[in-house]
């Protein structure tokens, strides 16, 4: 991820709170959303902005070609963003975002690259976007919508691969 | 139910600091550091030709050619027997030897580490991109160049490669914030630790010198020909470094319970952007301000208990000025805070700079004296705080301080640091 990109998207919607860029290989949407949801539980903030973003350079896809020796690269720049309140402020009806645990292994670059192995559980959790790194935050921001219309019950997402697991809790508010 | 004032001060004092490492052009360890800073050892050379090549005359701050310790070798004999230091940046081999006299001091070795979860955050700029120019020019000349540099750069993230090498499991981040990384990664670390996401944390920052970012910032004109001067009224901009600035933080009931020596504790932390320019800080520091706010609301402080500030300080026109109107928010007078900025012996170690300045935060406090700004003779006039300057020096009589950091990007990081008796 480019350095303080998130500052530089602060300074574009004019917001003064906190701007953190985090770099991970595995789940970097899911840390974000870590962070800003700890950030909201020791009231920090009273509101977040999370973005999980990928762009992809014409040398990384290179790399991938040579690397996996494949013809196609499943990459394609991509974005998703969640809003996130604190509690108590959020809308009725909203969606409460439980905790959030991420175990990440060691594992092989080239399995980062591919994504072999990476499979998700939970409800309306479907991917439509096979070995694409965004894949897990695209089907997640999707998932959200079946989440809404289970009036109370939390929904258990598991995201399993090479290199860790990743559990989060979503439910709606009655 | 209301809190009362102890036990409010015990809960902000729950995230205990066990252990330190720093290595840098100061010093190759936390007691070399400090004592570079008390003798005002200024380590500052034209680009070594083993770093890289240049024709430019910027001098820099670079750490030692071998940058792992013996202590690191020793640990990577048994932790990772089939590292290869060859294999990994130098970024990677900086913060190995920091986090390794880190452990020592808190007293935990990798197989105890192992058997717990461990959360590794690190803040770094140059550590995680991909700067490998031979490669680069070779692509652009539609060549298919060797792999390896590819590889490197995937092996390169410091927080993964860190876990990789201890064997050990629990959260990870990079954080890119630029040159507020290495302050933001601490205050992330210590939101693990209160949140219970995590038994131990490793944080703070790491970051190696390159010709990419040597140029950039000479491109940016913010770069000096001679030894920094922090703060001073000539000041002619930064001299970049490299180094390795680490915490090893854990809940204080738990440090207790094993016997842990606990130095002190990561009482607060607070982030703001400016909202500003993309390279230069808001004039009159509003970002700070409200970082430095928030930082004194969640430490339950409020300015009068504070010590030392260590600032970000890195000699440039802006960043001084900015930073000291700043503060000016909140301190007033002759006899108020000391503010110093220890680049003078450091350079601007960028993404590593918040972990580096953390430490000889907690050095100063724990020592109860912190020397001037070495490079600052002639402090700027047109300062609303005048910072202690090289030569002077004051006790300490609070044990609370203030490591803030700025960067590009707008953003502002504020540590609250506490030392303990």
């Amino acid at each position: 991820m480019y350095n303080s990109a998130g500052g530089y998207i602060a300074r574009l919607l004019n917001i003064h709170g906190p701007a953190l860029t985090l770099t991970t290989y595995t789940w970097p949407f899911l840390t974000a959303l870590n962070q800003a949801r700890l950030a909201l539980v020791c009231r920090r903030i009273q509101r977040a902005v999370v973005v999980g973003v990928e762009t992809y350079s014409a040398l990384l896809e290179d790399a991938y070609r040579r690397l996996l020796n494949k013809d196609e690269v499943p990459w394609k720049p991509g974005s998703v963003a969640w809003v996130l309140d604190q509690g108590n402020q959020a809308s009725k009806g909203g969606l409460l975002l439980g905790e959030i645990m991420i175990q990440e292994e060691v594992c092989e670059p080239d399995a980062l690259l591919s994504r072999i192995g990476e499979c998700w559980h939970g409800e309306g959790l479907v991917s439509s976007e096979t070995n694409h790194p965004m894949a897990y935050a695209f089907a997640l921001t999707d998932a959200l919508s079946v989440a809404a219309q289970a009036k109370g019950n939390a929904i258990q997402y598991v995201i399993k691969s090479g290199f860790g697991k990743a559990q989060l809790e979503v439910a709606s508010q009655i | 139910m209301s809190t009362s004032p102890t036990s409010e001060k015990k809960a902000k004092q729950s995230v205990a600091i066990t252990g330190m490492g720093c290595m840098c052009a100061a010093g190759r360890d936390v007691s070399e550091v400090w004592e570079s800073l008390i003798k005002v050892r200024v380590n500052c050379v034209q680009p070594p030709a083993w770093l890289f090549r240049t024709v430019l005359s910027y001098p820099v701050f670079a750490g030692p050619e071998q940058c792992i310790t013996e202590k690191a070798r020793d640990l990577l004999k048994v932790a990772a027997p089939d590292f290869s230091q060859e294999s990994v940046s130098r970024t990677i081999l900086l913060a190995v030897s920091a986090v390794t006299e880190a452990l020592a001091q808190a007293g935990l070795n990798p197989e105890t580490l192992r058997q717990k979860k461990v959360g590794i955050a690190l803040g770094t700029t140059v550590g995680c991109t991909f700067h490998n120019e031979e490669y680069y020019k070779a692509w652009r000349e539609g060549l298919s160049p060797d792999l390896e540099p590819v590889r490197y750069f995937l092996n390169g993230n410091v927080a993964a490669a860190l876990h990789k090498i201890l064997g050990t499991q629990g959260p990870t981040a990079v954080v890119t914030n630029a040159c507020a990384s290495g302050t933001d990664a601490i205050g992330l670390a210590r939101d693990w630790i209160a949140g219970g996401q995590c038994d131990f944390a490793i944080a703070g920052g790491a970051d190696e010198l390159s010709r990419v970012a040597y140029n950039g910032f000479v491109s940016l004109m913010l770069s000096d020909t001679e030894p920094c001067r922090p703060f001073n009224a000539d000041r002619q901009g930064l001299n970049l470094g490299e180094g390795a600035g680490i915490m090893v933080l854990e809940p204080l009931e738990k440090a207790e319970e094993r016997g842990a020596g606990c130095l002190g504790w990561v009482r607060g932390y607070g982030s703001a952007s400016d909202g500003y320019h993309p390279t230069a800080p808001h004039p009159e520091g509003r970002g700070l301000k409200n970082a430095f706010k928030t930082a004194m609301l969640d430490a339950v402080i409020d300015p009068n208990d504070i010590a030392l500030i260590n600032a970000h300080g890195t000699g440039t026109q802006a960043n001084d000025v900015a930073e000291t109107s700043a503060l000016a928010a909140f301190f007033s007078g002759p006899e108020t805070v000391p503010i110093v900025s220890t680049k003078g012996i450091t350079g601007h170690t960028l993404g590593a700079a918040g972990g580096v300045e953390a430490v000889f935060t907690l050095l100063a406090l724990r020592a109860g004296l912190t020397p001037g700004t070495v490079g600052c003779i002639n402090p700027d006039p047109s300062f609303l705080l005048r910072p202690l300057i090289q030569g002077e020096s004051k006790e300490l009589h609070r044990n609370i301080g203030i490591s803030q950091s700025l960067a590009f990007g707008g953003g502002n990081g504020v540590l609250v640091l506490e030392a303990a008796p």
